[in-house]
């Protein structure tokens, strides 16, 4: 955000066949606020949980982004989250010095931890962590509805449901079965528990993700 | 190992000149320009619309296949993706290469349309894009006019709810290692399944009801993603042709209920994802489906569209609008290519390959009432146009092929279905659905009595499969024990019943 600073955009290496892409941020910005730390997010909302902050000033490299709730920043308004994986979460683009009003980096999903929340108040809030592979689920209301993350696989199966039903302020770490290099594309929503049938609630746009 | 020589080749162009023993991919270098991605080739191969010289081969890149933009996780850019043919799987003898572009404009899908390959022989293919390496398809081209051919065998196929079971009749099909596959609409379907959830194996990931180009497009990503559905694919050419839900449910000529803008996006999305030519690429809200294949002196194939041009559907019982001959399912101008190419003779077998039932189908065998408008029941004047045409132009040996209604069915066809004893004029073969159930109870006796034309009727999910010889074809009546259940080894696929037709000989018996 913000086309004043010189900022160095490198380009993503190629790819041999059959091999994972070794991670390198798409992008770099600088984080720019009235001197405050900024929050930094789990999922792209300002709803979602506040997992630590960044210093004024701080470079950041950018490894994809998504567009989420509006947010206005010195910078300007956006709905761009930049997901900082030195940071393990996302910032708003609206304090970040990308050189850019628009999307500098590619959409999230590359296989380095995404994250997203049901939407709303982020009852249900669940991050992919490729490695392992598994989702970490969190329910972050007293709602009386499980955090679910639905799911669905390279292999044409889905949705497979990835519950949390501990109830409100618990985590529950799910595994994955999937293969190196397959894609996962997801959605975080609320429900009653079911183990065949939930009627799923407030469910996130969707999104894809990499087993790593 | 200097770069592997690369040319520009346009969609449709020509291919590169053909040489034996090009450096492999294994060692040749890319350079696209375009931001890296992972692999693309999440959708598989497919090939399609044989000629004798050619054959469409298609992908599409999607590394994230269901995004609901439809954009398959693609970035905004132009890919350059090589492709190669040989002769063997292993590509020790590639015949052809060249590189394509694709862009968003296409939804990333790859339309190669190589020339100059021999006729009736077998190819395989694959192609590349930064440095990813697609899965190998089989492909064959059309035997050349004229030239004796002693046996076919094809698959045809229609009707796949994602939702409503798994695709274990693609699996037979890719096992049968056919020479064609048909597949005769409801590839997808613009709404999710409605029923209980003990009736559905499988969700869609877009659940809106598909309306728009990025709907359409992420509908079909997701079909592509299922194994048995690629396996099938990649197992041989197929000629495709759509019927309604690849659009919206009983849509016709007029603007209700698919506007025009509706049937652009599904058009559009319709000629990214399967393996077409360019003849059948859309303008707008137009698309020209129909077209007719050769295969030697065996056998034609005249692949039909009674969905785009068909009058609006009528209702009720009277009779009237239903034999109204202003009335057409086919549209005037298919009419009169059907019936021009029904005057010529090249090969034994005529099939037409089609999606609605084309038998007459009357409960209660009153010629005073009617049913089934959304069929060729709905449009008599039109299908006697059709049926008169090939008795008049003494077509040998046609044969109807049709989809739709989620049973297989065999049936003779007639001029008069209510006079039981008026001459056979040739018969159709009715495949099931890939998925999508049927609750409707099976025909009664009396319904049986009052329709003799009609020999066999099964609610299973399959696939039929056509081995045609110069002497006689049969169809093989191919179900799956249980399509709700995934594991191929619970899972069985049989015959359920064959049935014969001998060439110069109408009628359908009981193998």
């Amino acid at each position: 955000m913000g086309a004043a600073a010189a900022v160095l955009i490198t380009a993503a290496v190629g790819l041999a066949a059959g091999a994972t892409p070794a991670v390198a941020a798409a992008a770099t910005g600088t984080v720019v606020t009235a001197g405050d730390p900024l929050t930094v997010r789990r999922a792209p909302t300002t709803s979602a949980t506040a997992i630590g902050s960044v210093a004024n000033g701080t470079s950041v490299g950018i490894d994809c982004q998504l567009n989420g709730v509006s947010v206005a920043g010195p910078l300007g308004t956006t709905t761009i989250w930049d997901y900082v994986p030195a940071l393990g979460g996302y910032i708003s683009d609206g304090y970040v010095r990308t050189g850019s009003d628009g999307r500098v980096a590619p959409d999230c999903g590359v296989g380095t931890g995404s994250a997203a929340c049901s939407t709303g108040a982020c009852a249900g809030e669940a991050q992919f962590r490729s490695n392992g592979p598994r989702f970490s689920v969190y329910d972050r209301d007293a709602d009386g509805k499980s955090a679910v993350v639905a799911y669905w696989l390279s292999n044409g199966t889905g949705p497979l449901y990835a519950w949390n039903s501990g109830g409100d302020g618990t985590v529950a770490e799910r595994t994955v079965s999937a293969t190196k290099g397959d894609w996962i594309s997801y959605k975080v929503c609320v429900a009653d528990y079911s183990a065949t049938d939930p009627t799923l609630q407030s469910c996130s746009a969707g999104l894809t993700d990499y087993v790593a | 190992m200097p770069p592997m020589k690369r040319r520009a080749v346009l969609l449709g162009g020509l291919a590169t000149a053909g040489a034996a023993a090009l450096p492999s991919w294994a060692h040749a270098r890319t350079a696209a320009a375009a931001p890296a991605i992972r692999d693309p080739f999440q959708l598989g191969v497919a090939s399609g619309d044989p000629l004798a010289d050619s054959v469409v081969l298609w992908t599409r890149l999607a590394p994230a296949p269901l995004n609901a933009d439809g954009f398959g996780g693609m970035p905004d850019a132009t890919y350059d993706v090589e492709w190669e043919i040989a002769t063997d799987q292993a590509f020790s003898s590639v015949v052809q290469r060249g590189t394509t572009t694709t862009t968003r404009a296409l939804g990333h899908s790859v339309h190669v349309e190589p020339v100059g390959l021999a006729s009736g022989r077998e190819y395989f293919y694959r192609f590349r894009t930064g440095g990813h390496i697609s899965p190998v398809g089989r492909t064959l081209t059309a035997p050349a006019a004229g030239a004796s051919v002693s046996q076919l065998k094809y698959c045809f196929a229609s009707c796949q709810h994602w939702e409503e079971g798994w695709y274990h009749a693609h699996r037979g099909i890719a096992a049968d290692n056919p020479d064609l596959v048909l597949f005769l609409g409801d590839y997808i379907y613009e709404k999710p399944s409605g029923r209980d959830a003990a009736e559905k194996v499988r969700g869609v990931f877009y659940t809106d009801e598909t309306t728009t180009l990025a709907g359409y497009r992420a509908r079909y990503a997701q079909h592509r993603t299922d194994p048995n559905l690629q396996a099938s694919h990649a197992a041989a050419p197929w000629l495709v042709v759509f019927d309604d839900h690849e659009v919206e449910n009983n849509w016709n000529s007029s603007t209700s209920p698919a506007t025009a803008a509706r049937k652009a996006a599904g058009f559009q999305a319709f000629y990214e994802n399967m393996p077409v030519r360019s003849t059948v690429k859309p303008s707008g809200s137009a698309i020209k489906l129909y077209r007719n294949f050769l295969w030697g002196d065996l056998a034609r194939f005249h692949m039909l569209d009674t969905r785009q041009y068909r009058s609006v559907q009528t209702s009720g019982t009277t009779c009237t609008p239903y034999r109204d001959t202003s009335r057409t399912i086919t549209g005037t101008a298919q009419e009169q290519w059907l019936l021009k190419s029904f005057e010529s003779h090249p090969a034994t077998w005529d099939f037409l390959g089609q999606q609605v039932f084309f038998a007459q189908r009357d409960g209660d065998g009153d010629k005073a009432t009617c049913e089934s408008p959304d069929s060729w029941d709905g449009y008599q004047a039109s299908r006697d146009r059709i049926a008169k045409g090939w008795v008049d132009r003494r077509v040998p040996n046609p044969i109807v092929l049709t989809g739709d209604v989620h049973r297989h069915w065999a049936a003779d066809l007639r001029l008069d279905y209510y006079d039981h004893s008026d001459p056979i004029i040739g018969s159709e073969l009715v495949t099931t659905s890939v998925t999508s159930q049927n609750d409707s109870s099976a025909p009664s006796s009396a319904w049986r009595s009052n329709n003799p034309h009609i020999k066999y009727v099964q609610n299973k999910r399959g696939y039929v499969r056509v081995t045609a010889t110069p002497d006689r074809l049969t169809a093989d009546f191919r179900v799956v024990s249980n399509a709700l259940e995934i594991d191929p080894a619970k899972a069985l696929l049989s015959t359920d019943a064959s049935y014969v037709v001998e060439a110069g000989a109408k009628g359908l018996k009981r193998a």
